[in-house]
Formats: structure tokens, sequence, C-alpha cells
């Protein structure tokens, strides 16, 4: 119910993949885990389901070392991939079944756990088909089949969403916010902050193998509301009375306010100061996306 | 289910396993057939025990015989015979005129293939080793001809063959009696003696009567034979014997005979302890000095004697022993005799052709060459292609350890091994066992099995490493050199470095199969050569000095090992620390 992940490095040759990344995904939340492409949140998923070994640090799940204690670190783990790759010379049912003996399942129970699990994710029709004729949305499906052989109270989606289709996004990301209902500590990477914006209370930013940014879902729409960027000759407490008719206004400077949510137009805004006696030298209107707000956490993360 | 037992169920039900496996089990049959083209290649030790009569008045033609393995066993196969009749007073002039010089062997060939008419011919398969044939030839038969039988006899121990045209058949021996002409054949195998049936009322001669002296050749032309005997062509039948003593513990006699009047005869053997027969003797006192083996009647018939003829340095105790054909009735009596010689025959022959070829290069060497591949497949299939893919993260995310998931699949190859050469092995032995009737004794099976098994285990444990190295096309790349050296190239790279080394000379034989032994600690697959040495000392009782100089059990086993549990060690420690992404 709670995966940590403690000061985890990682190199490949000469790049460091990971710097010291650490975050908690706790039950009942689901985490969104964002970065670009190449940013290590792939490296990071793969070190916490315990299929590459870390340089240093480790990832806990439910207090179980993925290094020290796999097996039952595993056993309390689902994973789907973002590209989920299987033998695929096999038959989906029968690889259900290979991969549910590692569970101790005997294999006429896993057949029959792989029918009813292969049935409800949507491969009922095609669970005697070979795997290398899946789609990548229903490889998805199927690793998530396997992963659910024992109902996990952790589960790490990795870039889920990429390359579906409308349906196969609703599904997986109805799944997270079920699972989260569930008691389930869910983590789910993308590298689209709108892609997690309805489904997480958290979101983790990695750039670059590091972690540069822990935000509450709130605090990030927050930042990313409209505001006026107002540089005034003179800003004193009668100024920023005046501003509050108009919205939130924050000093962000000497002579320079934010003004979020502006309620009016900014002629309108300019037009009271002006009226009021208070010298505009320059109004900027910002209109932040998620997204810009995601860049503006790594151009500040570049810059330090 | 245990995932080992599964990793191994999927890594022999895979169609390209079964396939492959079904090729090897096809392929064990296969040898077995290549074991026995190969046998019949060699000359040929096999033997036969012929009887036939063509009856002149009612034209009937009768021909028995009987195949046998070298080890005088009953075997089947297949004869072709043909049955020609000739003018004899042609011939005779025939070979007047070649003795005189007026015609030239050529010549005599021409006219003799002219003179020569086939009145029957055909190819039977013999049943428990015997083959019966009994014709109306209808062409009315005369006095004056003379017959020729030519067979040619195909078993899996080689093929006899007798021209026609060169005339070597088997002559029919034309006996009369009543006024009837009987052409008789009897020839029993090796050294046979051929005798008369003669009558009397109660004496004996043990010395044969002066008559025409007949020789005929044999119908086999690969064995060397010599006939003892001398035949009445007024007698009441003919009879042929050969005696063989095999090994020490017993000794056959082969009888065959054609009696005018078809009934039973005693048969003696002269016993061991008589120092001297009297040249005559009372039909009364035969007790005395003949032992009683058995009884016979016309045809073939195959007698086990409980005498050891033999001396341990497998010389017969005797040259020869007489042996005495008896028929009584109230007044008379018939009989025939023999002085027949001893052939010693060492027991197992057949059992050492077959066994040897087995460790032959057309035999298990074949699979040894060849099998390496499917291991290098096999692992190609468990690890380096699921790696190259990326597959093996996924199956590594479940509750099982990098080590568990580098074992599983390691054990379930090795059993994939096991079970391969398994199939393969007993496919070999029993079809070897179904066309020759030879089993092999367990213990070389143990051995020869042992040996398989354990090289190909070594060389899986080998590609396990590389593909822990590389992945995918690499990994193929990188075993197929492998292999190349280890299974192909091996010999002929130890022969390049003695050479260069020593140069030609004395003793260099030697000294390369030294080297050869040496190298084969070397080589994953040495365990097979040491085992097949072990193999072939336990077969032909034979050692090899230049072998025995640096063959050692305890260094084999530390060999074996080490090929078989380091590659799997440095295997594991790459694989420990490996990204698995593909």
């Amino acid at each position: 119910m709670v995966i940590e992940i403690v000061k985890v490095s990682k190199s490949f040759g000469r790049i460091r993949a990971l710097d010291s990344v650490s975050f908690t995904v706790n039950n009942s939340e689901v985490v969104g885990y964002v970065g670009l492409n190449g940013a290590g949140k792939t490296t990071t998923i793969r070190i916490a389901v315990g299929v590459l070994p870390p340089d240093s640090g480790d990832v806990f799940i439910d207090g179980y070392s993925v290094t020290m204690d796999k097996k039952k670190a595993s056993r309390i783990v689902g994973w789907v991939p973002e590209l989920p790759i299987f033998e695929s010379e096999f038959k989906a049912l029968d690889y259900f079944t290979y991969l549910a003996g590692y569970y101790g399942i005997s294999a006429s129970e896993a057949r029959r756990l792989g029918r009813e699990l292969l049935e409800k994710f949507g491969l009922g029709e095609a669970m005697y088909r070979k795997l290398s004729e899946y789609s990548q949305g229903m490889k998805k499906r199927f690793a998530l089949a396997v992963s659910m052989i024992n109902d996990p109270p952790n589960f790490i989606f990795d870039e889920v969403l990429n390359g579906l289709d409308p349906r196969g996004i609703a599904f997986f990301r109805e799944l997270a916010v079920e699972f989260r209902k569930q008691g389930k500590a869910v983590l789910f990477s993308s590298h689209i902050l709108s892609e997690v914006e309805g489904i997480a209370e958290r979101v983790v930013f990695i750039h670059r193998g590091r972690i540069i940014g822990v935000y509450n879902m709130e605090e990030i729409r927050f930042r990313a509301r409209p505001a006026l960027e107002i540089m005034l000759a003179r800003l004193d407490n009668t100024v920023l009375k005046l501003l509050e008719k108009y919205g939130e206004p924050s000093t962000i400077g000497e002579r320079k306010v934010l003004l979020r949510d502006p309620i009016v137009d900014s002629s309108v805004v300019i037009s009271e100061l002006v009226n009021s006696g208070v010298g505009v030298l320059e109004v900027k209107r910002e209109e932040k996306s998620l997204e810009e707000f995601f860049f503006s956490l790594i151009k500040r993360a570049e810059s330090d | 289910m245990n995932p080992v037992l599964y990793d191994f169920k999927r890594g022999v039900l895979r169609i390209s396993v079964i396939v492959t496996l079904a090729i090897f089990t096809l392929a064990g049959v296969g040898v077995a057939y290549a074991i026995l083209a190969f046998i019949a290649t060699m000359p040929s030790p096999q033997q036969q025990v012929v009887y036939s009569y063509i009856d002149t008045s009612i034209g009937e033609f009768k021909l028995e015989a009987l195949l046998l393995d070298p080890d005088l066993r009953p075997i089947d196969g297949e004869i072709s015979y043909k049955l020609g009749y000739y003018n004899t007073t042609t011939l005779r002039k025939l070979q007047e005129e070649l003795q005189s010089g007026k015609i030239t062997p050529e010549e005599y060939q021409e006219e003799f293939e002219k003179l020569l008419k086939i009145i029957d011919e055909g190819v039977v398969r013999s049943s428990s080793g015997r083959v019966i044939i009994a014709k109306n030839l209808g062409e009315a038969t005369i006095r004056d001809f003379s017959y020729k039988l030519y067979i040619n006899v195909t078993t899996v121990y080689g093929t006899t063959v007798q021209v026609v045209k060169t005339g070597t058949g088997s002559l029919y021996l034309p006996l009369e009696i009543n006024d009837k002409t009987v052409h008789v054949l009897v020839s029993t195998p090796g050294l046979l003696a051929i005798s008369s049936i003669r009558a009397t009322k109660d004496v004996i001669a043990i010395t044969a009567p002066q008559g025409a002296l007949v020789t005929t050749p044999s119908t086999s032309v690969n064995v060397s034979v010599s006939v003892i005997g001398e035949v009445e062509l007024s007698s009441l039948g003919i009879m042929s014997t050969s005696l063989y003593a095999v090994g020490f513990e017993k000794s056959v006699l082969i009888i065959s005979l054609y009696s005018f009047e078809d009934t039973e005869f005693t048969v003696y053997v002269e016993k061991l302890n008589v120092t001297e027969l009297p040249q005559t003797l009372s039909i009364n006192d035969v007790e005395k000095y003949f032992e009683h083996v058995g009884v016979v009647r016309n045809g073939i018939s195959i007698l086990e004697l409980n005498m050891t003829l033999l001396e341990r340095s497998w010389r017969p105790v005797q040259p020869s022993l007489y042996v005495l054909l008896l028929s009584r009735s109230n007044n008379s009596a018939m009989y025939a005799v023999t002085r027949t010689g001893i052939t010693p025959l060492q027991a197992g022959v057949t059992r050492r052709i077959v066994s040897t070829q087995i460790v032959g290069s057309v035999g298990v060497g074949l699979f040894i060459t060849f099998f390496p591949v499917v291991v290098l497949y096999l692992v190609y299939v468990y690890i380096a292609k699921p790696r190259a893919q990326g597959a093996l993260e996924f199956v590594l995310a479940r509750p099982i350890t990098r080590l568990e998931l580098y074992t599983t699949r390691y054990f379930a190859g090795v059993l994939v091994v096991l079970v391969a050469t398994a199939l393969f092995y007993t496919a070999l032995v029993l079809s070897v066992y179904f066309f020759t009737g030879v089993l092999l004794d367990l213990y070389p099976s143990i051995l020869l099995y042992t040996g398989l098994s354990l090289s190909l285990v070594a060389f899986y444990s080998l590609c396990y490493m590389l593909s822990t190295l590389t992945s995918g096309t690499k990994y193929i790349v990188v075993s197929v050199i492998a292999y190349m050296v280890f299974s192909i190239l091996w010999s002929l790279l130890i022969y390049l470095v003695v050479i260069s080394l020593r140069g030609f000379g004395l003793g260099l034989a030697q000294e390369l199969v030294r080297a050869q032994y040496t190298s084969y600690y070397f080589t994953p697959l040495g365990v097979y050569h040491f085992m097949q040495y072990y193999y072939t000392v336990y077969v032909t009782e034979e050692t090899i000095s230049a072998v025995e100089s640096v063959i050692n059990p305890w260094l084999i086993s530390l060999s074996t090992t080490a090929w078989i549990i380091i590659p799997a060690i440095l295997g594991w420690l790459v694989f420990k620390k490996a990204n698995l992404s593909g």
C-alpha cells in the first residue's frame, strides 16, 4: 500500500539516468510521475518493480526491499509497462498460465483464473491467439491481467495511455481511479501533465534523472491559472487593495504585481490604475496551461 | 505448475523442438540403418546352409536354405536364386578344349553361358532365417543334364555375389537309385565335410570307402572352403556337416541331409577321450566310441552340443571329429560318416561388429556432431532471443529472483538435452536391436549415454554463458563459432598444432592420439570422446596404450564438472547485473 523510492541512482555507462531519486506513493493515492521522454521515468519504474538493479538506493514496496526481498516485493506490486514485451510465440492463455506458475498457482487454477481475468479485461476473444498478433493496447491489457494474478495492493502504470485509442485511454484512467478507491497505491507515469490531471492527487516531476518538484494537483491548477503581470511606477498597499477588486494580486518584485484570475479585461484594470494616479509601465497577460507550468519547472531546474 | 517443468515443457512442446526431436528419433533409426548399410559393405561374415534336390522322375524341385549371422543364429534376409542346367557331355567337351588350349577362358565362358539354360529363378524373403521353395519344374528332366544353383544372399551382414556368367554356382550331384536320378545339393558353411549314405547289416566302416571324389564349390564365395569327403554317386543319399566351437561354452553341429528314404537318423559325435577309432566297428559298439547328440531327418538341422571343443588358447581340442549318422530298422541300417573339421568361432562377433559401428562416424558420432546445433538453438530460445527482445523483464517482474530466472531456464534446457539424447539413443539402440537382434549391454549403454548427455550439457552450459554476454543475432554468431571450433574443427586444430610443433616423423601417430585425447580435457564435448573410448575398450577388450597414458577418470570428472559449472557461474555473474531491456 506504500511505494517508497529512496535515493535511487542508476547510470548506464557514462550516462547518469537517475540521481538520488526519492518519493513516496501512499495508499489510496494516485501519484502522477511526469517528465519528458528520457527523463528517467521508465528507469525508475523498472527499478521499482525489481527488473533492473539500482546502483545505489532502494525501493520499498510495503516495506519490502526490491533488492533484498524481491520475491515478496514483486508479489505485491503490479506493473503495466509502456511497451510490454512477451515471448510472443506463446498463446495468451498459455503464457498467462506459465507466468502464474511463478505465483505458485497450479496449471488448472491458472487457466481458470486466466480465462476470468482475460475476459474481464476485454481479451476474452483473443485468449487463444498468439501474443505476437496482439496490438499495443491488447498487450497492455494482457500485462494488466498478469499483474492482477494476485490483485496486488500497489500498482505502477508506465506511460500506459501512450498509443491507446480513446476507449483504451478511458479504460486505464478509470482503472487507476478505481484502484485508488480500493485503497491501492498507484504510480502513473506520463510525459504529458494533462494526462494525469483528472486522476492524480499528487505529481512528481522528474527531469534529467532528478526530481524537480512534487506538487499537489490543486496547487498545479492554481499555478496554472491565467494572470496579469503588471509593472507599476509605484507599489503599495492601496494599489494592492485596488487590485483585489479584480482578482488575486500578489507581489512578485519591487514594483511588479501578479494578478491571478482577473475577472475583467486588462484594459479595465489599466484604466482603473491610471485613474487612481498609479503609473502603469508594462502589462503582460500570462495564459499558463498545465504544460506551461511543467515547462516552467523545467526551465527553473535548468537555470539552477 | 513448477516453472522449471513448465519451461521444460515449453522447451520440449514447441513445434520446432518437437520436430527436432522427431528428426533425432528418426535419426536414431536412420543411424541404425546407416550402421547396417556400413556393415553390409564389409566382407560378409554371414553363413548359409543349403539343402536342395531335383527329382528327375517327377520334375520336383526343392530348395531349403537357412541363413545364419556370424554367431550362427538364424537371421532374416533375401535370397535370389537361379537354377540352371546344361548338357554334361557338351560341357565336358568344352572343358577338354579349354584344357588343351583350343579355346581361351573367355571363349569358354561364352560357350558355357550359351550352354546354360535357366529353368527357374526367383527372389524370396526368409522367415526366421529359413527359406523353403518347392516347385514342379514341369519340364521333363533328362538324365544327361547337370544342374547348377546360383544363390545370392542379402542380410544385414552383407551380400554374397555369385555371378551366373562365371559359373561359380553350386553343382548338384546326380544320385542314382532304383533307376531314377535325383540331383542333390547339400552344403553347410565353412569347413564342410560331405559323405554318402550307405547301407549295412551290422558293420560300420569309419574310414571313407574309395569312390568318386567330388569337390563342390561352396555356396559362399567370400569364405574359403575346403571340402573333405567322398561321395558315391550310387549311394542312398548324401550329407554335409560342419562343426563349430562357439566360444568355450557350446558347440554347434550343422547338418544338411538328403536320404532317398526320408527317415530318422540318430546323430553321433566321436567321444573326446577316444584315442583311436577302429577302422570298422559293429553297430552295437557305436556308443562306446560315439556320443549320441540328437536326431535328424532330411533337410537342414542345427544341433547344439554340450561339448567344449576349445582349449584355452582358442585352439580346437582336435583338428576334426568323426560325425556319424545312423538309421536302424529291423534287420538293416543306413549310415554316413564324415570327418568334420572343428572351426573355432569367437562368440559375440555380431555384437562386436554392431557395437563398434554404433560409436562409429555413421553412428552416434553423427549425433554428437550435429546435436550441438539444437543445443545452441535451445539457448537462443530460452535466453538469447527473449533477452534481445526484452521479454525477460516481464517474466522477472513476477515473484522470482534473478537467480531463479537464470537457473530455471538453465535446468529446463538441461532437461531438454537429457530427454532428447535419451530419445535419440533409445531409438537407435532399439532399432539396432530390431534390425540385428543385438541389444547393447547395460554398462556400455550407460557409458555412451553419459558421454553424450554430459558433453551436450557442457556445451549447453557454454552457450548459456555466451547468451549472457551477447544476445540475439550476436549470440547466434558467437555460439556457431564455438560450435565450429569444438565440434567440427577441434581434431584438425590439434593435428595442425602437433604437426607444426614436432613435424612428421616416427611415432607421429602415437603422438597425435595422445595429443588428441589430452585436448579432450579442454573441450566441452571431450567427455563424449572419453566415454566412447571406454565403450570401445569394453566392446573390443583392447586398449590403446597412447590413450591409456593420458586418460584418467578423475581428470575426466574434473574437466566435465568444470565445463558444466564454470560457464554457468560466469554466466550468472554477468546476468546478475545485466540490463534485460533488450
